[in-house]
């Protein structure tokens, strides 16, 4: 008993850092961890994976080598190498630590969904317009428009909130390449659509947060107005109690899931909507409008043509 | 809409999101703490310090942007710097300005707000939370180091009676010099900051033992420090996700609600100082002073960190720093509303 009683002591700490490392690697490899982190920060925690191993070897290796004074051994929560030697018995502390580093991440782990429930996403408030957008580009990089080279966007009255497009234009996808060069809009810019990918019946594939910026901003309206568009999102019920209308909902991060925001757009359904179930991820294909709200915004509206129940993208989070 | 509503579904995914966000930037600062306790020589550090203590105060604020740390990983670097000899004052002040005094954050803080005066709120962010920080740290060098330091990291400063950082000998310590340095002298540090640099020159580890030692003392500090970051992620996400946001919106038009709601709400949300402004950025409706008492006191004050100070400092000196941040940014923010909107 003693024997196994110091076998522990000089391990557990070694244990928890082996297991911490199982579990990011783990998210990372199983590609879970694409539903918490933007891509930034993916790498650095596969690089926290390797090193946990290395750390925890050193832990093993040093801890006999390293005779420890008695004021380190106090030092902290009682946890790490220090009492590690051939003499250490283990404490109710050290299995405390143990249990709360490991219990709460075991057991968040162990569930299932990576996204949020609805009752999360109406706590932290729907974002309906691109007011209540981060100032930061979106992840279609829609090209940037330009009120001072659009005649018709001079003549309308300036918007006071300009949203945060990109300043450089992006790239046109694959996809886009076989399209026409400059659509009818101007000669000087591109229709914004020509840059979205197409679905395999050659809709633009627009993203929530697309329509967002776009309906704030008159000089990109006209791209969407009318078009029929594919988009992909989860289902929210709409707040009225409308039987004939729903939100259309991405969660849209910064760095993690937790400072992650709903988008949402509104879309108004063909028919009725009853056994569609709350967050389910649905397929949507209808035309865009704007339309100015209640406090004089624009605001995108989809009026569906066809809904479909559709799998979750390998992206669950816009960022 | 319920005020408060918990689900185990949402509180794994914002606490899982917190940790693997914040687990890298954790295991960096334990260590770079790691690599100080075995590599930097007991009073290397204060050889740079200005004899002045405003001055060393100063300086310290500013070494974020050399040495960059967010307020996770700057914890566990404070603690070994003070057991290192570094005036306890001067390590306060580079904990507390070190998360928001860095290229990074400045950067970033700018561009989240890209086109609601962004120069303005970087320069008040960064001007307001260097002043704190410093004037905190002259507050700290006038206290004797048990007013404010665990009892545990004071045991460890007492010249004479910890025996080194390296115990691969039971060699007698020598008598501690006199510092000469009122910077130094300030916190205390002085004793052990002689004692253990004539010890360190004595022993003369080998590369591999000091680098062994480093990998030991860092992972005794990642644990350390990550069962404080569990429990703080843990409340954080409860916050996160059980209560809801909309309940502050229209404490917006008052600039006193405004920034205590908005100070509340970093205080729980527990952001990381690289993607706050984001966030505040969005609160269009909230008065600057507002968005900057976000801003200033998240990065120095949260739940997280509530329990990541335990490591180093007593709860007295824990209460009345929140007590004080919470104030000071707070009366400054409010006035500051007054003429900025």
């Amino acid at each position: 008993m003693k024997t196994l009683n110091r076998i522990l002591a000089r391990t557990l700490p070694a244990i928890t850092l082996f297991s911490w490392s199982a579990m990011l690697l783990y998210f990372y490899f199983s590609g879970r961890l694409n539903h918490y982190l933007i891509d930034t920060y993916r790498p650095l925690v596969l690089a926290t994976g390797l090193l946990l191993p290395v750390v925890a070897l050193g832990l093993l290796f040093t801890a006999k080598g390293v005779v420890v004074a008695p004021e380190d051994e106090a030092d902290g929560m009682a946890f790490g190498v220090r009492g590690a030697g051939s003499d250490a018995k283990l404490r109710p502390g050290q299995i405390l630590a143990f249990l709360v580093l490991l219990l709460p991440l075991g057991a968040a782990a162990a569930v299932r969904t990576d996204s949020f429930s609805s009752r999360a996403i109406l706590n932290r408030g729907l974002v309906e317009n691109a007011a209540g957008m981060p100032q930061t580009s979106t992840s279609l990089t829609p090209p940037a428009p330009s009120a001072t080279k659009n005649p018709t966007a001079t003549a309308a009255a300036p918007s006071t909130t300009q949203p945060a497009t990109p300043l450089e234009p992006a790239l046109p996808t694959k996809d886009a390449q076989s399209a026409p060069p400059a659509a009818a809009v101007g000669a000087d810019r591109v229709d914004a659509t020509q840059y979205l990918r197409k679905s395999p019946e050659g809709l633009p594939i627009v993203e929530v947060v697309d329509l967002l910026f776009a309906a704030d901003d008159q000089s990109m309206r006209p791209d969407f107005e009318g078009k029929q568009v594919e988009m992909i999102g989860q289902f929210l019920p709409d707040r009225s109690g409308s039987k004939m209308k729903f939100q259309l909902v991405r969660m849209f991060m910064l760095c993690c899931a937790a400072d992650a925001r709903p988008v949402a757009v509104t879309i108004e359904a063909p028919g009725t909507l009853e056994g569609m179930t709350d967050m389910s991820w649905l397929k949507v294909i209808g035309k865009v409008s704007f339309r100015a709200g209640a406090d004089g915004r624009m605001t995108a509206v989809v009026q569906a043509e066809r809904i479909l129940p559709t799998t979750p993208p390998a992206e669950i989070m816009l960022y | 809409m319920a005020r408060f509503s918990f689900d185990p579904q949402d509180f794994s995914v914002s606490f899982l999101s917190i940790l693997f966000e914040g687990l890298p930037f954790l295991l960096l600062g334990a260590l770079v703490s790691g690599l100080i306790e075995a590599f930097v020589p007991a009073r290397w550090m204060t050889r740079f310090l200005p004899r002045s203590p405003l001055l060393a105060m100063l300086m310290s604020g500013l070494l974020g942007l050399i040495f960059p740390m967010c307020e996770c990983g700057v914890v566990p670097v404070i603690r070994r710097l003070i057991r290192k000899g570094l005036p306890a004052s001067c390590a306060v002040t580079y904990m507390l300005s070190a998360p928001v005094i860095s290229p990074v954050v400045l950067l970033s803080t700018y561009a989240a707000f890209n086109q609601q005066q962004p120069l303005r709120m970087m320069l008040f962010r960064a001007g307001l939370v260097y002043l704190v920080a410093v004037a905190v740290g002259l507050i700290v060098s006038r206290l004797r180091a048990e007013q404010f330091l665990d009892p545990k990291v004071v045991a460890q400063l007492a010249g004479g009676r910890r025996k080194n950082t390296f115990q691969l000998s039971r060699a007698p310590l020598p008598e501690a010099l006199p510092s000469t340095n009122p910077a130094v002298a300030d916190s205390g540090n002085a004793e052990a900051a002689q004692t253990l640099g004539e010890i360190e020159r004595e022993l003369e580890p080998t590369f591999l033992g000091r680098l062994r030692l480093a990998l030991s003392r860092g992972a005794a500090d990642f644990l350390d420090v990550a069962i404080f970051v569990v429990i703080g992620a843990a409340l954080t996400a409860v916050f996160n996700t059980s209560v809801p946001r909309e309940s502050i919106m229209p404490l917006a038009q008052n600039p006193w609600l405004a920034t205590g709601a908005m100070m509340g709400l970093s205080f729980s949300l527990a952001l990381c100082s690289t993607s706050d402004a984001f966030i505040a950025a969005t609160f269009t409706t909230f008065p600057f002073g507002a968005k900057l008492a976000f801003l200033t006191l998240g990065a120095m004050l949260d739940v997280k960190l509530i329990f990541l100070y335990r490591l180093v400092f007593r709860k007295r000196f824990i209460a009345l720093l929140a007590l004080g941040l919470v104030v000071v940014i707070g009366l400054v923010c409010v006035r500051l509303s007054a003429f900025l909107g």
